[in-house]
């Protein structure tokens, strides 16, 4: 019996974990690394235990040490959560020689599974298909045909090195298939240097489908249906839903009954993910098995109306399974991951401290490791959380799910949410009708429009309400008088707003009930009535007699709106610019917040237009600052390793122009 | 505590008629107000916008703290005279940085900001508010000085205008000049004299004298920016406190020099909370006061649209009707009220008004005159009563209260009842009128006749032959002259009140009284105790 867990891991993992363990009346002990000491998942814990440092090796990846705080703690398992150590067979392995529970499966079948090439063998060797791929490069004749004869038609010659398409052939029958491969190797030597092509089976349009199976150490082994996670970004998924629109009752049973044997096979314990492709045709292939509860696990518990993270550990004590008796998903979850990043700017990471974040939690469920004021760090994944709805049918579940994140509040950063959005409603989406390709095929730039002129004008409004209520309510002198009393009305109240790059000025006057009457934006009269009822954080608009009810939150620098015409962060532009603070011409600022990574010039250096000043690195990921013209480096205001705050004037460039005269 | 019971029937007859002559009455102030915010006329604000410049109510929107109210005097003054309506100068007091602040703004489109009689007599009234409400004042300077060809109805009064700046500063109440342009001669005093000097690059230019006076009296070549401009001021005169790059900077140096006077109120703020809007609606003011000044309304009517919770204790409800006294409370400030009801001011009422003065001073409790009187009584059975005693207990008690006074013209403030109503000479703190009020030392028929009476008398002294005819026309004439004279917009233009306001904002307007008027401490008088009348 586990009396005392250690959860090996941090954020909305950690956080989940923590709950149904404290419902089980197991004490809990969590792990932070120095920027994770005020996180949500410490919190969230009986006791906490320090690991100092912030890099993952010295911390949530160093596995003496962990197990040592374990015993030290006089915890008696580990749950490992996902990511980190929770597929690392060594760190099993050590942990059970400690004399400790580890929550997962053998350090065998971790080890098996974990090798790609290991698993589609195994795979392969009990008769489940499996995606592989061959080199064909410089092949003809017999030798090509000989590579080729266990693969079907059509097949998919691919470039090593490729991307953007180049040196990728789709071959209908064998005989193009030379042509193919030569002109295929051809491109993509000009193209990238290097000839090397393969050759896969060529899935139109795949599907990922994956089937939770769940085992015991009685030899039970369960499959807990399919999960459709094709929406994904650079292959990581975003968008998750349980059931899956296009499995039928006899393909998931089919696939049930693969994965439960795949399982078994590695005499497999607890919670795993059997990963597949499914082909247009609904032919599946192996892909890969995950020996650990998954990110999207919480649609599966909503369609079985079983709490994974229970089940892992009561198996994992010892208990059987066999009583567990779901025969079908019931209902339709969908889950949301929502991220601290840019969709529009090459999901480049964003992240810094969520100011306020408020989801409508009557609506669905939320895993997070965050709270208001708490601060998304650069170091770890970018993940803020997951936001997951259920309802009886899928159309039901995806509306739900939309219409909470319209009504969510996050501010602080830009995050992928109108990108969710915009995929929930997408007519493929609805449709059932998606594929692994579906972020490629639509990408952000299309996926996510320019609001309407009417959705930003009522928008820009709320905001406007918001900040006079604000006004109103901070204003220490006669509190009660309406806001902008004016017994000689002379000019409008204004205030002014960025957003998108463009400065809005909202023009109002203050009635003596405090309301706005003429409103215009930039100058033009908007052609409503403005009634609404004032608050800094909801305001009720009620425009050509309908009232909309929207969230507003104001910071100091922003004020964020959101409702069913959509999220908006708008920028307060200051009424006065403190003559020092002002921003020289020239300044090059911090695209994210991040650490730099190399300083290229040195101040008086003269430079020419896109030579490289510095480079940042967040999230894993290098972005370059480049000299916008031909000039002289006036300033440096960093060195390496300097951290960086997102719009951090970093360096200012004297256009060599200006020099010259 | 007793809510009033509104006895109004909106939909009659008298409401109506009364409403719609209210709504015309606001409707051609409405135009004249266009006027005012028009200045110096189009052509001079677009030559002033042309150089980059803002409008003076610009330039204190930006001043204060945002949606924050603002209260202007005076907005109608010299209407009707050969000056520009307005005075040319903007005056109020609004909120910066949670300061309630006096602010003057000269307004440059009108000749150049100059001052005349009437600029002169709006300052002087703002100078009044500053020391009597204890206020710090902004001053934003655009400002030829005196106007020339007016100089001798102001130059020798105005003086006034820099000891007073002094007298501010001597009893610490900061005063702040913003200096956005030329400010010549008795413009430059201006600065001169203030604590804190805001000048603005290449704009204030602050001298006695320009480079053509400086050449016609000593010969010596100079340029503006050498006399008085405001980098020479801040780096080589020390004139200049601070210097700003623009417009806008100065108004933001100028918030910030606020935020730091430590300005701590002397009063509490209010006490009756929370604070209830009234339950009648507030917009039915419009058609209470009656067409026919000679015809009386239930001032309670008015008190029920105008204090909080339309909560009013009437005090000596059944003694001396004809003025209706009280305590009530306004945006949460506890007030003592004194209004008309019947015109016509008793014995009784006399007396009753006096001693509910001295009950306010006793609990350092504001005072609201709502003034609609025809004067005190006349008569033989009166005179014998001795009213002039009783009217002067009461005028003796107003003239000698030590809480603030404010004072509202609801209808007419007529004869000595315009005195013991705490009418102007009596320093109410503020005084607004409706649009509807008269004043004048009698109604415009009765001192017509009355002077028509006295010369049927004289010519019948002197036995001289009267003629009915020519006197009917001087009569007329009279009547008319003194009825336009009796006019709110007559008296407003001489800045004989603080100005005309929308019955409808009555509420607003007494409430942003009573929290200024906290900057200064409120004792009423002591001494004996309260004499029952």
């Amino acid at each position: 019996m586990i009396k005392k867990l250690l959860i090996a891991n941090r954020g909305e993992i950690a956080v989940r974990v923590a709950k149904t363990a404290r419902e089980m009346g197991i004490e809990t002990v969590g792990l932070y690394s120095t920027p994770d000491r005020d996180s949500l998942h410490v919190r969230s814990c009986d006791v906490a235990v320090h690991l100092p440092g912030e890099s993952p090796a010295s911390t949530y990846l160093n596995a003496d040490l962990i197990i040592e705080n374990t015993l030290r703690i006089g915890a008696d398992a580990i749950h490992p959560g996902y990511g980190f150590l929770s597929e690392n067979a060594d760190f099993a392995d050590k942990v059970k020689s400690a004399g400790l529970s580890f929550i997962g499966p053998s350090p065998y079948a971790i080890r098996t599974m974990g090798s790609k090439l290991e698993s589609k063998e195994l795979v392969k060797s009990i008769n489940i298909p499996t995606l592989s791929s061959i080199d064909v490069t410089g092949l003809s004749g017999n030798e090509l045909s000989n590579r080729v004869k266990d693969f079907t038609f059509p097949i998919l010659i691919k470039a090593s090195m490729g991307g953007g398409g180049r040196g990728m052939r789709i071959v209908e029958n064998i005989d193009d298939m030379e042509q193919a491969v030569e002109s295929a190797s051809r491109e993509a030597k000009s193209a990238f240097g290097d000839g090397t092509v393969f050759i896969e089976p060529y899935l139109t349009r795949p599907r990922h489908i994956e089937i939770q199976i769940f085992a015991d150490t009685h030899g039970n082994v369960i499959s807990l249906f399919e999960r459709e996670c094709s929406i994904q970004r650079r292959h990581q998924k975003i968008v998750e839903e349980s059931p899956s629109p296009r499995v039928d009752e006899a393909l998931r049973y089919e696939m049930g009954e693969a994965a439960v044997k795949i399982a078994k096979s590695v005499e497999y314990l607890g919670a795993g993910t059997v990963e597949f492709l499914l082909d247009n045709s609904n032919k599946f292939y192996f892909l890969e098995m995950n020996t650990r509860l998954q990110v999207e696990h919480p649609v599966t518990e909503f369609v079985t109306g079983l709490d994974l993270v229970r089940l892992q550990l009561e198996v994992a004590a010892g208990m059987s399974i066999s009583h567990i008796n779901v025969s079908k998903p019931l209902g339709h979850a969908i889950e949301a991951r929502l991220y601290a990043e840019d969709p529009l700017n090459d999901y480049l990471p964003t992240g810094g401290e969520i100011e306020l974040f408020e989801v409508p939690g009557n609506l669905v469920r939320i895993d997070t490791g965050y709270e208001s004021k708490d601060t998304v760090p650069l170091s770890y994944d970018p993940m803020i959380a997951k936001i997951i709805s259920y309802a009886t049918s899928r159309d039901e579940a995806s509306m739900k799910l939309s219409l909470a994140l319209k009504k969510s509040i996050i501010a602080g950063f830009k995050t992928n949410r109108e990108l969710l959005v915009r995929i929930l409603e997408h007519d493929e989406f609805m449709n059932g009708d998606t594929d692994t390709g579906f972020l490629v095929r639509n990408t952000p730039n299309t996926l996510i429009r320019e609001p309407s002129k009417s959705a930003l004008n009522i928008s820009l409004v709320a905001a406007t309400l918001a900040e006079v209520a604000q006004n109103n309510l901070s204003r220490k002198k006669i509190p009660t008088i309406p806001s902008g009393f004016r017994n000689l009305l002379s000019q409008p109240h204004t205030k002014r707003y960025e957003y998108n790059g463009f400065d809005y000025e909202i023009s109002y006057y203050l009635n003596a009930s405090s309301q706005l009457d003429s409103v215009g934006v930039n100058g033009e009269l908007l052609d409503v009535m403005v009634d609404g009822i004032l608050s800094p954080s909801a305001v009720t608009l009620v425009i050509d007699g309908i009232r909309l009810e929207t969230t507003t939150f104001i910071s100091d620098t922003r004020i964020d709106v959101s409702s069913i015409y959509g999220n908006f962060a708008f920028m307060r532009v200051p009424r006065f610019v403190e003559p020092g603070l002002a921003q020289l011409p020239g300044s090059l600022v911090a695209p994210m917040p991040g650490t730099v990574t190399k300083v290229a010039v040195a101040q008086g250096d003269t430079v020419s237009k896109g030579d490289i000043i510095l480079a940042i690195e967040a999230m894993k990921m290098e972005h370059s600052i480049y000299a916008p013209y031909d000039g002289i480096v006036a300033s440096i205001y960093v060195s390496e390793k300097s951290q960086v705050s997102s719009n951090e004037v970093l360096a200012v460039i004297e256009e060599s122009e200006k020099h010259e005269v | 505590m007793p809510v009033v019971k509104t006895k109004i029937d909106t939909s009659s007859n008298v409401y109506l008629e009364n409403r719609s002559a209210m709504e015309e009455k606001l409707k051609a102030l409405k135009l004249i107000e266009q006027q005012v915010l028009l200045g110096g006329g189009e052509k001079y604000i677009e030559r002033h916008r042309k150089r980059g410049k803002m409008l003076p109510r610009e330039r204190i929107e930006l001043l204060l703290d945002p949606d924050s109210p603002f209260l202007e005097f005076s907005t109608l003054a010299a209407y009707g005279t050969n000056y520009t309506v307005g005075g040319s100068v903007v005056t109020g007091i609004g909120v910066i940085e949670g300061v309630e602040c006096l602010i003057t703004a000269n307004d440059p489109t009108v000749k150049g900001g100059t001052t005349n009689p009437y600029t002169l007599k709006k300052v002087t009234r703002a100078s009044d508010i500053t020391i009597e409400n204890n206020l710090p004042s902004v001053h934003l300077v655009e400002s030829g000085g005196a106007d020339l060809p007016t100089q001798s109805e102001m130059f020798i009064p105005g003086g006034r205008m820099f000891r007073d700046l002094t007298q501010h500063s001597a009893n610490a109440r900061p005063t702040v000049a913003l200096v956005f342009g030329n400010s010549t001669a008795g413009g430059a005093y201006v600065p001169g004299m203030s604590d804190y000097i805001v000048m603005i690059k290449k704009r204030s230019k602050v001298f006695l004298g320009g480079p053509p006076l400086v050449k016609m009296a000593t010969g010596e070549e100079s340029n503006d920016e050498e006399l008085g401009g405001a980098e020479m001021h801040a780096r080589i005169s020390g004139l200049s406190d601070y210097l700003a790059e623009d417009e806008l900077d100065a108004i933001r140096l100028g918030r910030q020099i606020i935020s730091r006077l430590n300005w701590r109120k002397k009063g509490t703020g209010p006490s009756i909370l929370p604070v209830e809007e009234p339950i009648y609606d507030i917009d039915e003011l419009l058609g209470i006061p009656t067409v026919d000044p000679k015809s009386p309304f239930d001032p309670r009517e008015v008190l029920a649209r105008v204090v909080d919770g339309s909560k009013f204790d009437e005090f000596k409800p059944e003694y001396g009707t004809s003025l209706v006294t009280g305590y009530a409370a306004i945006h949460g400030y506890p007030v003592g009220i004194l209004a008309n009801h019947r015109g016509v001011l008793f014995s009784e009422e006399a007396e009753k008004a006096a001693q509910f003065i001295q009950l306010a001073n006793q609990i350092d409790t504001p005072l609201i005159f709502f003034q609609n009187t025809t004067g005190y009584i006349v008569g033989k059975e009166y005179e014998q009563r001795g009213i002039i005693k009783d009217g002067a207990k009461m005028i003796n008690a107003v003239s000698n209260s030590r809480v603030p006074h404010l004072t509202v013209n609801i209808g007419a403030s007529y004869g000595a009842g315009n005195y013991g109503m705490c009418g102007r000479a009596y320093n109410p703190r503020f005084l607004f009128s409706w649009p509807n009020a008269r004043s004048a030392v009698m109604g415009a028929q009765q001192l017509a006749g009355v002077l028509s009476l006295v010369s049927r008398q004289s010519a019948k002294d002197r036995n001289l032959p009267f003629d009915e005819e020519a006197n009917e026309a001087i009569r007329q004439a009279v009547e008319t002259q003194i009825e336009a004279e009796s006019e709110a917009l007559f008296l407003t233009a001489r800045i004989f009140d603080d100005g005309i306001i929308d019955p409808r904002d009555t509420r607003t307007v007494l409430g942003m009284c009573l929290s200024i008027l906290e900057n200064q401490e409120i004792k009423g008088t002591r001494g004996y105790g309260v004499f029952r009348m």
